[in-house]
C-alpha cells in the first residue's frame, strides 16, 4: 500500500470513530479490512476510482450514522437495551438510585447555579449573567452528554439532553435577540424540540419525558428573568421548584412506570406552574420596586400563556401516551 | 399469526437487503465479496459503502436472517475474516420477496399484453 492509500486508510479509521463503540467493536476491524481491499482494487484502476471509494464512505456516513443511532436501542442502565415504544414492558423497568440521581441532578444544579448567586448579588444584565456565570453548568451538561454518548444514551442522560436543547436556543437568541430572524429561529427551534421529543419518546417514552422537563421550567424561568432580579423569597421559590422537579425525576426513574410518571409530572407542572406563571405575569422589565401586581386579564393571560407553552412543548409526549393507552384498551385480552 | 403471514410483514425488502440476500444465495461470502457481488447483480447501480453494507448486515444478523462465521481455510485453520451465510428464515423471506416481485411483473405483463395494439 503506497502513502496515498495509507493516508486514505488512516482517514477512514478516523471516520470509523464516529460510529457507536459497540458497532465499531463488532464490525470495525472487518470494515477497515474491506475498505482497504476496495481501496487497493480501485487503485489499480486509477486515482479517480480510489478517491471515489473514499468519497462514497464520506457521502454515506451521515445517513449511516443516523440509521445506526435511530436503530440504537436506548438503555436504562447502560447495559440493558430496548426499544421501549414497541415493547409494552420496556419502559416499565425501574432504574437504579445512581441513574435516578443522575437524572435529577441537573434540575437542582441549574436552580442552585442560577438563583443562589442572585440571592447574594445584584445583576444588572441577566443576559450577561446567563452567558457568563452559568458557564460551569453548561460545561457540566456537555460533559454529561459526552459520557452519555459513550454509554449509549442511558435514560438519565435525557434530562441533560433537555438542558442542551434549551442552551442551543439561548445561544442563538443571544446572537439574534430581535427582528424577523429571531422569530424565525424561535419557530425553527420549536419545531426542533417537538421533533426531538417525538423521536426520543418513540424510543423511550420516559426518556422523552425527562428531556421535555427542563424545557418547561426553564422557559418560564427565562421569561421571569428578563428584568430585575427578584428578592430572596422569589429565589428560594425558584430553588424549591428545582428541588421539586429533581425529586419528581428521581421518583420517575426509580419507579420506572410511565403511568406514575404522567401523574407525577402533572402534579409538578401544576404545583410549579402556578407560582411561576403568576410571577412571570409581572411587568418584568422594571426593577423590583416598580413591578406591578398583575390583575384581571393580565394575570389570566400570563398563567394561560405559560401553560399553553408547556402544552406545546410536551404535546408529543401526551399524544404518544394517549396512543399507547388506546392501544392497550384495544389489545385482546 | 402463522409463519407465512409473519414473513409477509417483512416485505417489501429494501433494495440493499434484497441484493445482499440474493448475493448470499449460492453460499457464504465475506464482506468484500458481497460488496462486489451486489454491484455486479445490480449492473453497477447499487454500489455499497462499507458503512451501508455493515449497517445492513448488522440488522440482518439481529433479525436472524443471516449468520456470521469465521472463514475456513483450506488447511482447516481459521483466520480473522468473517463470512456471512443465509439462514432458513432469510431464504424464506427472499423467496417470498421473489414471489411478490414475480406477481407484480406478471400483472404488468398481462396488462401490457392485453393493451398491445
Amino acid at each position: 500500500m503506497n502513502i496515498g492509500l495509507r493516508l486514505l486508510a488512516t482517514l477512514y479509521a478516523v471516520l470509523l470513530r464516529a460510529y457507536q463503540s459497540t458497532f465499531r467493536s463488532q464490525f470495525g476491524d472487518e470494515m477497515q479490512q474491506v475498505f482497504n481491499e476496495a481501496l487497493e482494487e480501485a487503485a489499480r484502476q486509477g486515482w479517480r476510482h480510489t478517491l471515489l471509494v473514499f468519497w462514497r464512505e464520506v457521502h454515506d456516513l451521515p445517513a449511516n450514522l443516523a440509521r445506526e443511532s435511530r436503530d440504537w436501542p436506548v438503555s436504562t442502565e447502560g447495559e440493558y437495551f430496548q426499544d421501549s415504544f414497541n415493547s409494552p414492558l420496556a419502559d416499565q423497568l425501574p432504574g437504579s438510585w445512581r441513574s435516578a440521581l443522575l437524572a435529577g441532578a441537573p434540575h437542582l444544579l441549574y436552580a442552585l447555579g442560577l438563583f443562589l448567586p442572585a440571592m447574594t448579588a445584584e445583576f444588572a444584565n441577566p443576559l450577561v449573567y446567563w452567558l457568563a456565570d452559568s458557564r460551569a453548568f453548561w460545561l457540566l451538561v456537555f460533559a454529561a452528554l459526552l459520557l452519555a454518548w459513550k454509554r449509549h444514551w442511558p435514560r438519565w442522560s435525557h434530562s441533560w439532553l433537555g438542558y442542551a436543547l434549551v442552551f442551543i436556543l439561548h445561544q442563538v437568541n443571544a446572537l439574534f435577540p430581535a427582528g424577523p430572524l429571531a422569530l424565525l429561529i424561535l419557530v425553527a427551534w420549536l419545531a426542533l424540540i417537538v421533533i426531538t421529543l417525538l423521536w426520543l419518546a418513540r424510543r423511550d417514552w420516559l426518556g422523552g419525558l425527562l428531556a421535555a422537563l427542563p424545557i418547561t421550567p426553564m422557559w418560564v424561568w427565562w421569561v421571569s428573568l428578563e428584568g430585575a432580579r427578584g428578592g430572596a423569597a422569589e429565589n428560594i421559590l425558584y430553588i424549591s421548584i428545582g428541588l421539586l422537579v429533581a425529586l419528581a425525576v428521581i421518583a420517575i426513574v426509580r419507579v420506572g412506570r410511565w403511568q406514575t410518571a404522567v401523574w407525577l409530572i402533572l402534579a409538578v407542572i401544576l404545583a410549579a406552574g402556578l407560582p411561576l406563571s403568576y410571577n412571570a405575569s409581572f411587568f418584568n422589565n422594571q426593577p423590583v420596586s416598580y413591578r406591578q401586581e398583575p390583575e384581571g386579564w393580565n394575570l389570566v393571560l400570563g398563567v394561560v400563556g405559560n401553560y399553553a407553552a408547556m402544552l406545546v412543548f410536551t404535546a408529543p409526549l401526551w399524544l404518544l401516551a394517549l396512543w399507547r393507552q388506546v392501544r392497550q384498551w384495544k389489545a385482546p385480552i | 399469526m402463522n409463519a407465512s403471514a409473519d414473513i409477509q410483514t417483512h416485505l417489501p425488502l429494501t433494495e440493499v437487503t434484497y441484493f445482499i440476500l440474493l448475493s448470499l444465495t449460492p453460499g457464504p461470502r465475506h464482506g468484500y465479496a458481497i460488496m462486489k457481488d451486489v454491484r455486479s447483480l445490480s449492473k453497477g447501480r447499487v454500489v455499497l459503502s462499507t458503512g451501508t453494507l455493515y449497517g445492513a448486515l448488522k440488522r440482518l444478523l439481529e433479525g436472524g436472517w443471516i449468520l456470521r462465521s469465521d472463514e475456513a481455510q483450506p488447511n482447516g485453520k481459521k483466520r480473522e475474516r468473517k463470512t456471512y451465510l443465509l439462514t432458513e428464515l432469510g431464504r424464506h423471506i427472499l423467496g417470498a420477496e421473489l414471489e411478490r416481485l414475480d406477481s407484480l411483473v406478471s400483472a404488468a405483463q398481462l396488462r401490457v399484453a392485453n393493451n398491445a395494439p
